[in-house]
Formats: structure tokens, sequence, C-alpha cells
């Protein structure tokens, strides 16, 4: 009898604190800096995360109804796109420049590979509207969403209105892509004292605090700055990088340092998807690097690694793998999608 | 962690706890275990009868045409052993992803019956997204590149390489061919006789040059997404695996 007046009142407890307690929709994680995305002007809701969820994954967004936001970007693949160089979209049409992964977006100040915007509500313009991605323009997109039920009844739910606007489309998208935070990596564990590196996983971080440290920043693992790497320049794509948002030539050649978050998944490699492997990254920065005159200050000192030291430094990489992130099922296809 | 699902973790607990375990499973160890044996399929990717090398090999085709592979993985599932039409033996969580990068894979070990007996083998090509295929672990984890999403299923071969006189950056070519959905399901099955039935390796070849032969590389370099060609252009995969007389 006493068993039961217990469980009773544990569950009491548990159902009172499930109302009282409000849900938390973003964490910012221990020893993180604070995020430069303004959630004043746009506050997380279950409803419109929930939406952006459904949107990211929806077709219609594209002129043909035929790919989404997440045909390129892949929640197994780190919303980067497996085994494509480049952007891969709408008719088959091949972009200029690799698909980056998708995470940790609220702490980036720029977006693309060369920064040329500098807020995640109006980056996603981009892709919907870009010809070779999908197609659409924005109007159309709106007008699409306006005259669908399902999609009215669902803004509705979400900012009391059914009209459906550019500005609450593109804020619902921002909602999901924000509560895309990877912070549960080996490393992570390590770092909270709950798990310890192996010897070559140890060895592997030494390497990398003395030579990528400076531009590959803990914990995002980037400083998002803008480098040239020294990659000889590929002549089928001549891309000059942030020089073709700044147009100042000392921008030339330079790119936004990407995380090096769940690198394990994001092949193939740099802003050309160049590399298809880690090895052959590592061995560019070990022996590859072409001089410019506007290479990365911190790439002017060569560096030179043993074949050991290579094999530790991607054993310490592996361990920036978030599995929790990859497999995480509220970043998946929503069910809603298909009885709509 | 937050509260919800503390409490949540908890009540959990709380329920599990107050319900009876069940006895544990015997596990049957029967006599038969002893008489299983290993029977190897080994799966050699061929350019006209040749082993195919990757990457820096350059071969001819349709008379003149020049070309390198990089990149071959493809899924074969779903193994079966047949006798007089009727079938023997079936592999269990058949699932295998061969990546001709990686040349372990292209063997794949069986547990078999000793007394085995068996005229022809079936395997599918690809992975039949149209039925339940169990937890994404293993060969199947669709970290492995081999998955495009919910609509399109999982990728059943990927064919990457470079050819001469191709109008696409760098003379690359990529088929990624796949999809599981009406119209557009590619996954096939392959038949193939067995002549040494005694034999613990069974040598099956796959022919490429046949493959490429009849393709229009350099009018199409990329097929990517699930379709009328990519199902065509699995129903002309099957036909180039071969057994191997060694």
């Amino acid at each position: 009898m006493k068993k039961y007046i217990f469980i009773t009142v544990i569950i009491f407890i548990t159902l009172t604190s499930w109302v009282l307690i409000e849900e938390v929709y973003f964490i910012v994680p221990e020893n993180w800096p604070q995020p430069v995305y303004d959630f004043k002007q746009n506050k997380l809701t279950k409803e419109k995360i929930e939406l952006g969820r459904i949107l990211f994954y929806d077709p219609i967004l594209s002129k043909n109804n035929k790919i989404s936001c997440a045909s390129c970007h892949s929640s197994f693949g780190a919303f980067a796109h497996v085994d494509h160089a480049l952007s891969h979209g709408i008719y088959d049409s091949i972009g200029t420049r690799n698909v980056p992964g998708l995470m940790n977006l609220a702490w980036q100040p720029a977006f693309r590979w060369d920064g040329g915007i500098d807020n995640l509500d109006e980056f996603s313009i981009m892709p919907l509207t870009h010809p070779k991605e999908m197609g659409e323009q924005m109007n159309s997109i709106v007008s699409k969403l306006n005259q669908s039920a399902f999609y009215k009844s669902l803004f509705f739910q979400s900012y009391q209105d059914s009209v459906i606007s550019k500005e609450k489309l593109l804020k619902s998208l921002s909602q999901f892509l924000l509560t895309l935070v990877s912070y549960n990596a080996k490393y992570d564990s390590v770092m909270r004292k709950q798990a310890s590196f192996t010897k070559q996983e140890s060895n592997g971080y030494q390497i990398f605090k003395a030579n990528c440290n400076v531009c590959h920043q803990e914990p995002l693992f980037t400083n998002f700055s803008f480098q040239n790497n020294g990659l000889p320049m590929d002549s089928t794509l001549n891309d000059y990088g942030r020089f073709l948002v700044t147009q100042n030539t000392v921008d030339s050649f330079l790119f936004k340092v990407p995380t090096l978050r769940n690198i394990e998944y994001t092949f193939p490699y740099m802003h050309d998807g160049r590399f298809k492997k880690l090895s052959e990254v590592i061995k560019h920065y070990n022996s590859g690097i072409i001089s410019y005159s506007t290479l990365s200050s911190s790439l002017q000192k060569k560096i030179s690694l043993t074949t050991n030291d290579k094999i530790d430094l991607i054993a310490f990489l592996m361990t920036l793998s978030d599995r929790t992130f990859v497999f995480n099922p509220d970043f998946q296809f929503p069910k809603q999608l298909l009885t709509n | 962690m937050n509260f919800k699902s503390i409490s949540f973790f908890a009540l959990s607990i709380l329920l599990l706890t107050s319900m009876e375990l069940p006895v544990a499973l015997t596990i049957n160890q029967s006599s038969s275990q002893k008489k299983i044996k290993t029977l190897t399929l080994s799966i050699q990717p061929l350019f006209l009868n040749k082993k195919l090398i990757l990457n820096d090999k350059i071969y001819s085709y349709s008379n003149s045409k020049k070309i390198s592979i990089e990149t071959l993985k493809f899924y074969i599932t779903n193994i079966r052993f047949f006798e007089k039409n009727k079938m023997v033996f079936s592999e269990q969580s058949s699932f295998h992803l061969l990546d001709s990068d990686n040349p372990k894979s292209m063997n794949i070990k069986l547990s078999v019956p000793q007394a085995l007996s068996y005229d022809s083998i079936q395997l599918g090509l690809g992975v039949d997204s149209t039925a339940h295929v169990g937890p994404m672990t293993g060969d199947l984890d669709p970290t492995k590149g081999m998955y495009w999403t919910w609509k399109g299923g999982y990728i059943n071969l990927k064919l990457e390489g470079y050819i001469d006189g191709i109008r696409s950056r760098k003379n690359e070519f990529q088929y990624h061919i796949g999809g599981y959905q009406f119209g557009e399901n590619c996954y096939q099955e392959i038949n193939l006789s067995i002549y040494n039935k005694k034999a613990s390796t069974i040598n099956i070849g796959l022919e490429l040059h046949d493959f490429i032969q009849n393709l229009d590389l350099v009018k199409q370099s990329h097929i990517m997404s699930p379709g009328a060609e990519a199902v065509l252009l699995s129903s002309q995969l099957v036909k180039c695996f071969k057994i191997i007389k060694k």
C-alpha cells in the first residue's frame, strides 16, 4: 500500500513540475561564449521551432517542389552534403562551393564561405532563391504557403495569425536552425571531466593546440575569421572568396574558417570540396601550402608533422564527432509532412 | 538537462522497477552449432576481365574514350541460397556495404550450415527501403554517406571518376543510383547459378566495362537523384554480375 502512495506522490510531483517549469529551447553550453544571435527579436517557441523544421524538410520551398533544404543539408552528415564537392541543387545543377554543415549557428556572426550575409534571418533567402540551389522566388514561396491549409493552420498556431509573410517564414526557419547545437562530442565529455582522451587522442590534442587552434579556436573550433589557407586556385572555379564581397584585394582568396566539429561526417573538405579525406587536408597544411601575398599569418611558419603526428591529429579530430547531434530525432524528418 | 527530462526519467525508472522483470531467455545450445562453416562471397570489380584498379589506371572503352574510376561503393543485401528453385538458406540482417577502396569489404563472410547444398544464389543489389530495414547501424549507418533522406532512402551504388572529353568540371562524372518509391525503385536482384558447389569461396565479378559501355557519360555526367534513368541503369547493372570460374 505504501508503495502505491509513494508512486502516486511521485507522479503528482512529476506532472506539476511538467506544467510549472517553462521549457527552455536554447542552452548555452558550459564555458561557451554568449551567442551573437538576438533571441529577443525572435523568441524561440515549441510551435515555431517545429514549423521551422517542417519548412526545412518541405520541397514546397523549391521552384519545382522537388528539393528541400534537407536535400543538401542531411542531418546524418551534420547537415552538410556528404560526397558532394560542390553544392548540388535544383535540376541537378552544380554550384561553385561546398555545402557547409549547419551547427552552432547562433554563435556565427557571418554566413556563406565569403561572409556575404551577416544575419541568419536573411541568410535563408540566398539558398531559396539561388538559381542553382532551390531556384524559387520569395513571393512565389509565400503565395504557395498561403494557399496551403496545412501551413495556414501551422502559422496560426505559431503566430496567432494565419497570413504567412516572408518575415515569418524566414524567422521560423531560423528558429529550427538555432536549435542545431552540437556540444556532446567526446571532446566535450573530456572537457566536462566525464571522460578522458586515449594517449593517441591526447597527443593529437597537443598537436592541434600547437598548430590549428589559432583559427579553429575552442570551444566552437572556429574564430569566425576569414583566412587564405594557401590552396592553389582551382581554375575551373576562379573563386576569389571574400574579395567578391568586399572588392578589397587584401581579401583575395580568403574564406571563412569553418568549425571542425563533426568533421568526420562533413566530407569532402575545403570551400570547394577538393579533399575527400582528412589525411589529404592534413597533408595540405603540412606540405601543400602555396605562397600568396594574402596567405594567413598563422600559416607563414611551416607546419612539420611526422606520420604518427598526422594519425594522432586525426584521432583527436574524431573526438569532435557528436553522434547525439547527427542522430537527434528532433532534427530529423518531421512525420507531419507525410500526412500533409 | 532540463527538469522536464529529469522528471520524465524519474517516472520511467519508477514504472520500470514496479514491473516484473522477464526471466532471462535460455540460449539453445544445440549441437547443430558445431556444424556451421564459413562461406565467402568475394566480389571483384573488373574492367575487361581484369581486376579494376582505382584512381590512376586509365581504361579505354567504346574504341577510344578514356576513363578512370575513383569511387565504387554499393550495397549487397538479402543473400539467399537456392536448390532446385527452393530457398535453402537466407542470411539474417543481410546488409553489406562494399567499397572498392577497402578490399576487406569486398569479401562477405557467411556462416552457413555445414551440409548446405545449393545450385544458385540470389543477392539484392541495393537496400530495399520499401521493407523495414531495422536499426540504422553497422553498414546501414547513415553517416557512411550512402543515405539520402527518407524520400530517397539509401543510395544503392556510387560510381565516380573521370572521362576524357566530358563537358563537366575537371572531366568528372558522378553516378549515385538509388530510389525506392513507386516508379523509382532501383532495388534489384542478382541471380547466379553455382557450378562448383564445394568451394569455400564464391567468386563473383562485376564487369564495369559492360555497364559503362551502355552509358552516355559524355552527355550525362551526373545522376544524383532517384528517377527513371536510375531505374534503367539499375536493371543494366545486375546483368554485369557473373560467377568467375577459377
